[in-house]
């Protein structure tokens, strides 16, 4: 199974609001992650976005799932901006995820 | 409306190639995650100003919110080791990593600090004014904290940044080196699949 999502057009070309990050995330990506779907994440037509929003979408789901999440999550037409938020959210997630395994 | 100000301040800078977009990526993304922390935690209204100015080569942000502040929030959220805290103290806390009155998953506490980051990474100006407490930051990313004169109080919280123009550089990097400082990025390689 594939879940494709395109972000521009579901939200926008700025992405600055975590608490809508989150939301969509719950809605949009959490119910496909225990039916093993392959899952892209499409950012063509972002301009920008930050952290907070970076984070809200991908920092939680990487703290749930662990790395290994990452080898069925496809991030496409991301630009050098949101690359370095999403290795940042990415990261956050792991550390995370690492911390809770060891406590 | 990070966009709307930053298209303002600096024209033809959503264009990644064209010498506006420094400033254009820092001023959407330093606004958008202070409006950010105005609609997650203030319980306030928020106000933006910006102002380019070409003689003095300086950028002038500032967010404003006339919200509880940022003791307030913490001490709300039920956070114990706010209690003793002094506004000033508790502004400075906000600036460490993953910090947050709001808690996940909605909030990762580092929207402050990658903002001030950023400042200290481009030897920028910091001032922010919470309750009686002032942060100030200079460009030798030296902190200082003080306090208003006995009998005011700022019901809020202000940020303002001051960037020197010739300072900017390419944002990427810049929030690169922020989220490195801030140790927000992989100690070892992570297979992140770009296309």
């Amino acid at each position: 199974m594939k879940l494709e999502l395109h972000l521009a057009e579901e939200l926008g070309s700025h992405l600055a609001d975590g608490a809508k990050a989150v939301a969509f995330r719950m809605v949009r990506i959490d119910p496909y992650i225990g039916m093993q779907a392959e899952i892209t994440l499409d950012f063509t037509g972002v301009r920008h976005g930050n952290s907070s929003f970076v984070n809200g979408l991908l920092t939680g789901l990487l703290e749930e799932h662990g790395e290994t999440l990452l080898d069925r999550m496809t991030f496409r037409g991301c630009n050098p901006i949101l690359k370095v938020l999403i290795e940042g959210a990415i990261a956050l997630g792991i550390q995370k995820h690492d911390s809770r395994a060891t406590a | 409306m990070s966009k709307d100000v930053a298209a303002c301040l600096a024209p033809g800078g959503d264009d990644f190639g064209h010498p506006a977009s420094p400033l254009y990526d820092l001023a959407a993304y330093v606004i958008g995650e202070l409006g950010d922390n105005v609609r997650q935690h203030s319980l306030g209204t928020g106000y933006v100003a910006a102002q380019v100015n070409p003689g003095e080569a300086m950028v002038r942000l500032a967010v404003a919110d006339n919200g509880h502040g940022i003791r307030e929030s913490f001490i709300d959220a039920g956070l114990a080791w706010s209690h003793g805290l002094s506004d000033a103290a508790a502004i400075k806390k906000a600036l460490e990593p993953r910090v947050s009155s709001k808690g996940e998953p909605v909030n990762q506490g580092v929207g402050l600090t990658l903002v001030t980051g950023l400042a200290r990474h481009t030897q920028a100006w910091v001032l922010i004014v919470s309750g009686t407490g002032i942060v100030q930051m200079d460009p030798d990313g030296q902190v200082k904290e003080s306090s208003l004169p006995s009998g005011c109080f700022y019901h809020g919280t202000l940020v303002t940044l001051t960037f020197l123009h010739g300072k900017l550089q390419d944002f990427p990097t810049l929030m690169d080196a922020a989220k490195q400082e801030a140790g927000l990025l992989a100690k070892r390689p992570i297979r992140t699949r770009f296309t």
